[in-house]
């Protein structure tokens, strides 16, 4: 489903990512670990292509998405994306959040572009919100309304760049529940998150990256229980700390 | 937040306390004399016509140069921010009235046959660029205003640049710079009275102009009145103005979103 190649990115003279290659099958929840700093977000920016890698490929289904004949948005919309900040557009009400989308990219009608907002809405939990503002909403709602946003648009995949770690913890697991609940559904996802209890239970597959590098890769319990290298060890006993 | 009763009940006591004002002097000065309306009426209507003309021509183009300029300060490509910043920079550190003088008697004179109007247009125009480069500030403040995230969202939904423009930024920015620019526009009407200096016949002129016939006829206090007046005028075209914007800022109010009380 996402298969990514040798993938190199440069933000000036740093070397954010130095050759990354992984790939993600169909239905799989895929998590990534690491330190700050490590490339992770790059990684994901690289496969919506919000960020244009400088060297290596990104394949969608199949498809070199990293091409200059590909549309970025055409990407977007076949790779959702949900950001740490949440990122709700905050003079839109929730189900506008969700709509806005449908009906600019998709071109639904306002009538089927509602129908369909508020059945997501409905799907988070947050059926009575969708009139709501994202100051009216505490943060965990607000990330919600953000998943809603990003499945709306029907995509191949979805990518979650540490989805949790702005939220007060009280609200850290009604985000985790929903996000599982879309993984049991058979979404493919790359997630970014710091969740061990989360990557243990959800993720088919994990890697922990560093210094722009994969350095491990497994099932959770290889990567995250027995972990081989030791700057997996290091960082794992750090976080379960 | 000013509530539009509130706003209704300041405006009719400040309209009495003037109009008492007026009246008290009008009474010391046994102004009433029909000589004095004779010789304010038509310079009073005529001038008022003008100022509410050049006011709705500067308004526009100066926001047409503000959003530009101020689009262009944000812009990340030294190439297009560079120049704007020299703009905002030089015009913000030069009286308007020099910039008027300048546009008046140097421009025209560029031009072969250029007349009295097109000096007044150029004239005009100078204080359009003075008010678009305040306005460039606050155009810049309020697409600085809209959270990279939230770009980079509208972006990750597949929207093309144009979308998010449109659809994400624009209405944010509509919003946070509304009050600055309620307020630069009261600016705007009264530092048009400027232009009365190279013989725009608005308020200001008129009340020059008025000047000696006044005191010819009654006293100082008759053109003290006069002024009065014309300041009531200034003030009741201010005021319609500002609150037609306060109306418009009240009906897109959205929770969350800066609303910079003035």
């Amino acid at each position: 489903m996402i298969r990514v190649e040798g993938l190199h990115k440069w933000f000036g003279s740093l070397h954010v990512l130095k050759g990354v290659s992984l790939s993600v099958e169909k239905g799989d929840v895929l998590v990534v670990v690491g330190p700050s700093g490590s490339g992770k977000s790059t990684l994901l920016r690289c496969i919506n292509l919000l960020v244009t890698p400088d060297k290596g490929s990104v394949f969608i289904e199949g498809v070199k998405v990293n091409a200059p004949k590909i549309r970025p948005e055409w990407v977007r919309q076949q790779v959702g994306m949900v950001f740490q900040q949440f990122n709700l557009f905050s003079h839109l009400t929730a189900l506008e959040n969700v709509t806005l989308g449908l009906r600019k990219v998709m071109g639904l009608s306002r009538e089927q572009a509602e129908k369909k907002g508020k059945e997501l809405l409905e799907r988070v939990g947050l059926g009575e919100k969708y009139d709501s503002y994202p100051a009216e909403l505490s943060g965990g709602q607000q990330q919600r309304v953000a998943i809603a946003r990003a499945v709306a648009m029907d995509p191949k995949a979805v990518l979650f760049d540490e989805p949790t770690s702005a939220l007060d913890p009280e609200y850290i697991k009604e985000v985790l529940d929903v996000i599982t609940q879309l993984a049991r559904d058979g979404m493919t996802m790359v997630v970014v998150s710091h969740e061990m209890g989360f990557a243990r239970n959800v993720a088919k597959r994990v890697v922990f990256m560093d210094d722009g590098r994969i350095i491990e890769e497994g099932t959770p319990e290889e990567v995250l229980v027995n972990p081989r290298q030791e700057r997996t060890k290091a960082f794992v006993a750090k976080v379960l700390e | 937040m000013t509530h539009p009763r509130l706003s209704r009940a300041t405006f009719a006591v400040s309209v009495v306390i003037v109009l008492l004002t007026i009246l008290a002097v009008a009474r010391a000065t046994k102004a009433l004399d029909p000589n004095l309306w004779q010789l304010l009426e038509l310079p009073l209507v005529d001038g008022a016509r003008n100022t509410i003309i050049l006011s709705l021509t500067i308004i526009p183009l100066g926001l047409g140069i503000g959003f530009t300029v101020g689009w262009a300060r944000f812009s990340r490509h030294p190439i297009i921010s560079w120049p704007a910043t020299l703009y905002v920079d030089f015009i913000r550190g030069v009286p308007p009235l020099v910039l008027i003088l300048f546009a008046f008697f140097w421009i025209p004179s560029l031009f072969a046959g250029a007349s009295f109007e097109s000096g007044l247009a150029f004239a005009a125009f100078a204080l359009a660029m003075h008010t678009g480069a305040y306005q460039a500030e606050i155009f810049r403040a309020g697409f600085q205003a809209v959270a990279r995230g939230q770009i980079e969202a509208g972006e990750a939904v597949g929207l093309s640049k144009g979308q998010v423009m449109a659809n994400v930024i624009l209405p944010q920015t509509f919003r946070v710079t509304l009050p600055a620019l309620g307020n630069e526009f009261a600016l705007v009407i009264k530092d048009s009275s400027l232009l009365s200096i190279v013989g725009a016949t608005d308020l200001a002129y008129w009340g020059k102009q008025s000047e000696l016939g006044l005191l010819r006829l009654g006293s100082i206090e008759w053109v003290m009145l006069a002024w009065l007046i014309i300041a009531l005028v200034y003030f009741v075209v201010t005021y319609m103005v500002t609150q037609a914007v306060g109306a418009v800022e009240q009906s897109y109010r959205v929770p969350g979103i800066g609303s910079v009380a003035f």
